[in-house]
């Protein structure tokens, strides 16, 4: 039986994200020293730091103060959670459309399977280098990578690499690459560990190779084996997908309440098209469209619809949004409530067979063309460059 | 108003309006049927103001006049009285009704006639003949694909059409995901009485339906005026017509089509039935999957499990996966009835036409899902 | 039901008479204005003779088969959406059955009409519906609009209907018309035609119910329990029986009692005598109104008599919808429980 192809694994990391979504936020950051946690004389922990501010010995969850005793010169900043999962969202939506696996490991981290993709792409190392560029120009934000053939080796790779930097590990190269890093690089491996291997004198991932495995298997028993694996470069964990999401959305809170229906009408269309759009990328299609409205005395209301059929076109989703919206905008107060927050939700999310329509099939797969090639521009360029409903418009006054 | 009747006929005349009379309560004197006593006739007719029956029932009259009475009551009442009696049947003070039948007597309480909304007004000038067996086998290969979704109303009913020069009439339904259409001749018959492309509503065909089902007695139609009538012999049935344009169902008949495939309908009806056991409860799909001579056929439902059939084809055109709704498939299929079938399709988004092998002129049309 | 049966509404039903007439009927009509005042008589008689086999002039002519149907309730071409007993408002499926049914040729193959009363009770989405209904006008369907409040319909369907207003009943023909009723005391006649504010529907209600003999006690008690000695309402409010009449006696009250508090507001704000309905009563609503904080007091006790209406409407026993609401009424130091039910509770201590 032939070999299986050696599997193409990608280990991408951003780097110092907090600080870099900060910065896309206040570019007077740049180049400075920046510890994001909040107020350096109260009780909190550094959340994140900028490498700067890491040469003078900062880290996270050292507690602020400590930071500020350190690194007194840092621009400290709040922590802004909603900042970063919706920076996290566009990093992500590049992932998915990029690999055929992605698994996110945390906010700012994932695990891509590129096997077989070399056709399509290229070598890997030009492919990531382009994917690590596009994620650049269409997010601003830097990151790193590790390309290998196992998670392992890939997670250490792009470690090593940062910042802004990417290293690939030949497949029959990695006891090579390995034997000179300390042991406490491997994941897994705590301080409690790392302390007993050294009494056993154990420096390096060389030093484990050179015990070998039965008297690694003798002295820490399954640990052993493991650790003994590790120094092999062996790691036969697969990049698992993340689960289907529940539901996809968007929403925006506004700098200033306001009443205006147009304007917050055209707000909803353009987050259910970004919402609709995103639904498509993950070849799902929604059964239920949901509005959420936050009125300036922090009442919040949802309202939801249940269409007639899954549906994954703009033309479905967007006029029931806009419906559930006036209703919901009509029944606040007659239409005289001022809004703070608005999002659009599409649920029920389902990859079911999607019968197609006899009448409408001709338009349907005309429309299914022109969305599909709007949504790769938009991957392309962001998402305003071109609004749908404009075009569908046009292809029905043709 | 006093008449006599026999048992039999009069029970003949109440089973044909069961299935109209109005169970609803919006207007009362719905539940009603109108009995009409002149000559030597008795006419009874009901009606839900969409559909109306009247049908003339020899009797001897001893006195004209008319009432309405409960339907179900009356219904109820004759079935139960004993065979080959003579009924006799009167109005009394008040709407009221008697009922006599040897020693056995009722009284019925009714609502004056007056009040009787009455059947659509149809015309019954310029019907045409047509065969009833003709019109059954129309009706049953296109009734299944009439939508019953009530946003599209416009689809809710069966769309009829004729062409005189050519002598015939074609029967139409599409729920939007399927067609189905009936071409057939009608001999000798002046089709340019009809008005063109009326949509019949599927209520109305059920009862037409009911009516051709009675026996082969041949009968008259029209379609005049927002009202299709049909006439056989002494029954005269009123629908009212959609108000609405049907689809130019002409622009989604694939024209050409690369591939042709002939099943024999028995196996392959038995085939879809087994595997469509399995496909997912919410969207019915199934696989359809063409090449090297062979049509498998396949369901699969993560929450349940997986099903494969092979049969044999005499197949050399690309290989080809779609995907359909079982019940699409098997009502277009299961509505034809010669040996073989004919399944005719460009790719995996584009319609499949199916028809019987021997008879062009009754189309299928089914919409692919997207798998 | 004819146009010539309809009082005081000379200037609207000549507008009808007229359409009727010339043939010239527009395709949707908004009845708006006060209720009572025969809106809905007018729209009847509209349909009557629209439909009518043989108008005489502009009315129907009462004795053809399709007057005979109309008259029975039995017309298979008229539509009436209505709100159904024990709802608030007309269900969307409701509409949904009209619309099925203006999807088919009229059943006499003419004209057809469709009355909506009160077009204010069609739900946001029925309304949504409705105005696509307007917007592709199916032929010889005309619909009626009946509303007092035109303000709860959305913009786009009042600019869809030509608009009909109707005013209020003026005194004279209201009074002559009371005279003529054999239901109504003749000696309440001036006083009931007083209250009533030129609509005939609630001068009816009143006189029929038999309310208005409990006026001044009503008032005494109700006064009473406004300055917090609540034990004579509760009393007076256990003798409203829980029937059929009781039901109509109680909301006849409470009728009473929302002009009263119309009233006072009318007076704290400065407002004409002539508005008043209880003008015989005009002094000792002077006094009420001249107590500071009487308008807001007023305002709140109509919402509160609105509410004591709705909780009758939806089946709660009248005696204790009404205790409930002189509790509220008495204010914090009258009111032992937060509700009706503690207030009886009280009282049976």
């Amino acid at each position: 039986m032939a070999e299986p192809a050696a599997r193409v694994i990608v280990h991408i990391d951003m780097d110092a994200f907090f600080v870099e979504v900060e910065r896309l936020h206040d570019p007077a950051l740049r180049g400075k020293p920046v510890v994001v946690g909040g107020d350096p004389d109260g009780r909190g922990v550094v959340a994140a730091s900028s490498y700067e501010a890491r040469k003078f010995g900062v880290h996270s969850a050292m507690p602020l103060r400590t930071a500020k005793r350190l690194c007194p010169q840092a621009v400290f900043v709040q922590h802004h959670r909603g900042r970063y999962s919706e920076a996290s969202e566009e990093v992500f939506d590049i992932l998915e459309v990029f690999a055929p696996v992605v698994q996110p490991v945390s906010i700012d981290e994932a695990y891509l399977d590129l096997t077989g993709t070399e056709r399509l792409y290229g070598a890997p190392d030009a492919a990531v280098t382009e994917l690590r560029a596009h994620i650049r120009r269409k997010t601003g934000l830097p990151s790193s990578a590790g390309i290998g053939g196992s998670k392992l080796v890939t997670k250490i790779a792009s470690g090593l690499a940062k910042p802004d930097g990417q290293r690939r590990v030949r497949v029959g190269d990695e006891r090579a690459f390995l034997a000179p890093l300390a042991i406490s690089i491997i994941p897994g491996v705590g301080k409690v560990g790392e302390r007993r291997l050294r009494e056993g004198g154990v420096r390096t991932i060389g030093d484990l190779d050179r015990l070998g495995r039965p008297r690694l298997e003798a002295w820490l028993g399954e640990s052993g084996v493991w650790l003994w694996e590790c120094s092999q470069g062996i790691d036969e964990r697969e990049v698992q997908p993340g689960g289907d999401p529940k539901s996809i959305g968007r929403e925006t809170t506004f700098w200033e309440d306001t009443g205006d229906a147009e304007f917050l009408e055209s707000t909803l269309h353009h987050l259910a098209e970004r919402a609709a759009s995103r639904l498509r990328r993950h070849g799902m299609r929604a059964r239920t469209v949901n509005v959420k409205f936050r009125t300036s005395d922090f009442r919040t209301s949802t309202r939801a619809r249940t269409l007639k059929a899954p549906s994954w076109r703009d033309a479905d989703l967007i006029p029931a949004a806009l419906e559930l919206f006036r209703q919901l905008f009509h029944d606040e107060r007659g239409g005289r409530a001022k809004v703070r927050l608005l999002g659009a939700y599409f649920s029920g999310l389902s990859r079911e067979a999607a019968q197609m329509d006899l009448l409408e099939g001709e338009r349907e797969r005309r429309e299914e063309n022109l969305i599909r090639s709007v949504d790769a521009i938009r991957d392309r360029f962001g998402d305003g460059a071109i609004v749908v409903g404009k075009v569908i418009r046009y292809l029905e006054e043709e | 108003m006093e008449f006599r009747i026999t048992r039999s006929e009069l029970l003949r005349a109440l089973t044909r309006i069961q299935a109209i009379v109005e169970k609803r309560n919006t207007m009362p004197i719905l539940a009603n049927a109108l009995i009409e006593a002149e000559g030597d006739k008795v006419f009874i007719s009901a009606t839900d103001l969409d559909v109306g029956i009247r049908g003339a029932y020899g009797a001897t009259v001893v006195g004209k006049g008319s009432i309405t009475v409960s339907a179900r009551k009356l219904y109820e009442i004759t079935r139960e009285l004993p065979e080959d009696e003579t009924v006799t049947f009167r109005t009394e003070e008040n709407d009221r009704v008697g009922i006599s039948c040897g020693k056995i007597d009722y009284k019925l309480v009714g609502l004056p006639p007056e009040e009787y909304p009455g059947l659509p007004k149809g015309e019954e000038k310029n019907l045409v003949e047509v065969q009833a067996s003709t019109l059954r086998d129309m009706i049953s290969k296109t009734l299944y694909a009439v939508s019953t979704d009530e946003t599209r109303y416009n689809l809710n009913g069966l769309y009829v059409e004729t062409d005189a020069e050519k002598g015939v009439m074609k029967l139409v339904a599409t729920d939007g995901h399927r067609l189905a259409l009936v071409t057939r001749k009608v001999e000798g018959v002046d089709l340019t009485k009809f008005d063109q492309g009326v949509v019949v509503p599927k209520k109305g065909i059920l009862e037409v339906k009911r009516l051709l089902e009675e026996d082969d007695e041949p009968v008259k139609i029209g379609f005049r005026k927002g009202h299709a009538v049909v006439k056989k012999k002494d029954v005269l049935l009123v629908t009212r017509l959609i108000d609405a344009a049907f689809p130019d169902y002409n622009q989604v008949l694939p024209k050409e089509l690369k591939f042709t495939l002939k099943v024999e309908r028995e196996p392959l009806l038995a085939s879809l039935r087994r595997v469509s056991v399995l496909s997912s409860d919410k969207s019915r799909s199934l696989r359809m999957e063409l090449g090297g001579g062979r049509l498998v056929i396949s369901s699969t439902n993560p929450d349940v499990g997986e099903a494969r059939e092979e049969i044999a084809v005499d197949y050399d055109g690309d290989a080809l996966s779609i995907g359909f709704n079982a019940r699409y498939l098997l009502d277009a299929i299961g509505a034809f009835d010669e040996k073989d079938v004919h399944l005719s399709f460009n790719d995996e988004l584009s319609p499949m036409k199916l028809h019987p092998a021997a008879d062009e002129d009754a189309v299928a049309v089914v919409m692919p899902m997207r798998i | 039901m004819r146009f010539s049966d309809i009082l005081g509404q000379e200037r609207p039903l000549e507008i009808l008479r007229r359409a009727t007439r010339a043939g010239r009927v527009a395709h949707a009509y908004l009845f708006q204005g006060p209720g009572g005042v025969g809106k809905r008589r007018a729209a009847d008689a509209f349909a009557a003779a629209l439909l009518c086999d043989d108008p005489a002039g502009e009315e129907a002519c009462g004795s053809c088969a399709s007057c005979v149907r109309f008259g029975a309730g039995t017309h298979p071409d008229l539509h009436v959406l209505e709100i159904p007993e024990g709802k608030s408002r007309i269900p969307i499926d409701r509409f949904h059955a009209i619309e099925a049914e203006l999807q088919l040729a009229s059943h006499g193959g003419r004209q057809r009409v469709a009355i909506v009363d009160p077009a204010d009770a069609l739900s946001f989405d029925a309304q949504h519906a409705f105005l696509k209904t307007l917007e592709e006008p199916g032929a010889g369907t005309v619909f009626i609009l009946v509303t007092a409040r035109p303000s709860a319909l959305v913009g786009t369907i009042l600019s869809r209907c030509q608009s009909v207003g109707f005013g209020p009943i003026p005194d004279a023909p209201l009074r002559r018309a009371l005279a003529a009723r054999a239901d109504i005391d003749p000696k309440q006649v001036d006083l009931l035609a007083g209250i009533a504010r030129g609509s005939l529907g609630r001068a009816l209600a009143l006189g029929k119910a038999g309310a208005l003999p409990d006026r001044d006690a009503l008032f005494e008690v109700e006064g009473a329990a406004q300055s917090g000695v609540l034990g004579p309402a509760l009393a007076w409010a256990e003798g409203v029986r829980g029937t059929e009449e009781g039901r109509a006696r109680a909301l006849a009250v409470l009728d009473l009692l929302l002009l009263k508090a119309h009233d006072v507001m009318v007076l704290a704000s400065g407002g004409l005598e002539s508005d008043l309905a209880h003008r015989d009563r005009v002094r000792a609503m002077q006094d009420e109104a001249r107590v500071p904080g009487a308008a807001d007091r007023a305002a709140r006790a109509f919402t509160r008599i609105l509410r004591a209406q709705q909780d009758i409407r939806r089946n709660v026993t009248p005696a204790l919808a009404l205790q409930g609401l002189f509790a509220d009424l008495a204010g914090p130091e009258g009111r032992p429980g937060r509700n009706a039910g503690g207030a009886v509770a009280r009282r049976e201590a």
